[in-house]
């Protein structure tokens, strides 16, 4: 655990730097073991914002839905994907620090996850900014998918924010026969989710 | 409809720019702040509408630069940059660059502005996003100027804005 905190800390001391925001103490972002279900409500620094759509629950099959390929401008149905694990990393905006520091760690710790295992980064974000985001951060080995046009990956889960039309703060694992396996949404979006949790369990859905 | 062009492929927008002479139609869009923003907000005095794809792309960079300094040198007027840009999107831009004269506004929560102003864009890889377009509003809420860029890679006609206010 200490040495998670330490990996944590680095990292978000590194995202601060490199984004020049230095008020942000890296201490205000831990990672949150706790989950709410899709379809009930988070909070936002002390605020219940509602969570509408169809809720996913574990064992479901991913619905179908369109996202934009950040890059190619492509239409992606990932309820199509098969043979691989995937790791689906949903955030309110890239654009913001703890959207930022759980981007990174998915991207730099998210190394030791063996290559059946397809890290995805999903937000409203328009492709344009998930591509530049992801060449000014350098990080090369993760999918970028953007919801931009009305939110529907995060209605067909349950995961968009009435209100701030956002996508709740979550990670979502399906196994290699688009079954999903695994749901943590963040109950407090400024928090992280525990990402090392969400790593071990997609190396065990590979196996 | 209106026929336009990307990359000099032919692609569609939702219908087509109010007409000049016709009053601004209503809106509510989302600002930087994530604060929902009418058209009551502006009204009174008058209005750049500068609309766009995203703010992450060269030459809408090109047009928020250029319309802020525009902007800098008339202070009865308000230009607003809109965009389906999250408002972090927006911020992290104008932040960086030091832009605090235009007020960004994205349409990610009110997807029927692109229908009301004819904006949206309806086929292609950018579908779901804006087009590019200007438009001039007085202070009576009159549009005196529209353009819909033809080809999306191309910059507005910045003077013959800036000449209608």
């Amino acid at each position: 655990m200490k040495t998670r905190s330490f990996v944590v800390g680095s990292i978000l001391f590194l995202c601060t730097i490199i984004a020049g925001c230095a008020s942000q103490g890296t201490n205000a972002m831990r990672m949150d073991p706790g989950s709410v279900l899709p379809g009930t409500s988070v909070m936002r620094a002390g605020t219940p914002l509602d969570l509408v759509g169809t809720p996913i629950a574990v064992s479901d099959q991913l619905p179908a839905t369109a996202l934009v390929e950040a890059g190619t401008m492509d239409t992606v149905d990932l309820s199509q994907s098969r043979g691989r694990v995937l790791f689906l990393s949903i955030v309110p905006s890239i654009d913001t620090k703890v959207c930022e520091a759980q981007t990174h760690y998915l991207g730099e710790q998210g190394d030791r996850l063996p290559a059946g295992v397809e890290r995805i980064t999903i937000s409203r974000d328009t492709p344009f900014a998930q591509s530049r985001f992801a060449a000014e951060a350098k990080l090369t080995d993760i999918r970028f998918l953007s919801d931009y046009k009305e939110g529907a990956f995060g209605r067909s889960l349950g995961l968009l924010m009435n209100g701030p039309r956002l996508l709740a703060r979550a990670i979502i694992l399906v196994d290699k026969e688009g079954v999903v396996r695994y749901i943590q949404v963040v109950p407090e979006i400024t928090n992280l989710p525990d990402m090392e949790k969400a790593f071990d369990r997609a190396i065990e859905l590979l196996q | 409809m209106t026929a336009i062009t990307f990359k000099g492929d032919t692609i569609h927008t939702a219908g087509t720019l109010p007409a000049v002479g016709s009053r601004v139609p209503a809106f509510t869009l989302t600002d930087r702040d994530l604060i929902d923003r009418t058209l009551a907000d502006f009204q009174g005095r008058k209005i750049v509408m500068n609309i766009f794809p995203s703010i992450d792309t060269s030459i809408c960079a090109l047009s928020v630069r250029r319309f802020n300094a525009e902007a800098a040198a008339r202070p009865g007027t308000v230009i607003l940059c809109i965009s389906a840009d999250l408002p972090f999107a927006a911020s992290r831009f104008c932040g960086a660059e030091g832009l605090d004269k235009v007020v960004t506004l994205s349409d990610f929560r009110h997807k029927e502005f692109g229908a009301d102003f004819g904006v949206r864009i309806t086929d292609s890889p950018l579908a779901g996003l804006l087009s590019r377009a200007v438009l001039v509003v007085d202070e009576q809420g009159q549009i005196v100027f529209t353009e819909q860029v033809p080809e999306i890679g191309q910059e507005p006609d910045y003077d013959a804005a800036l000449a209608a206010l």
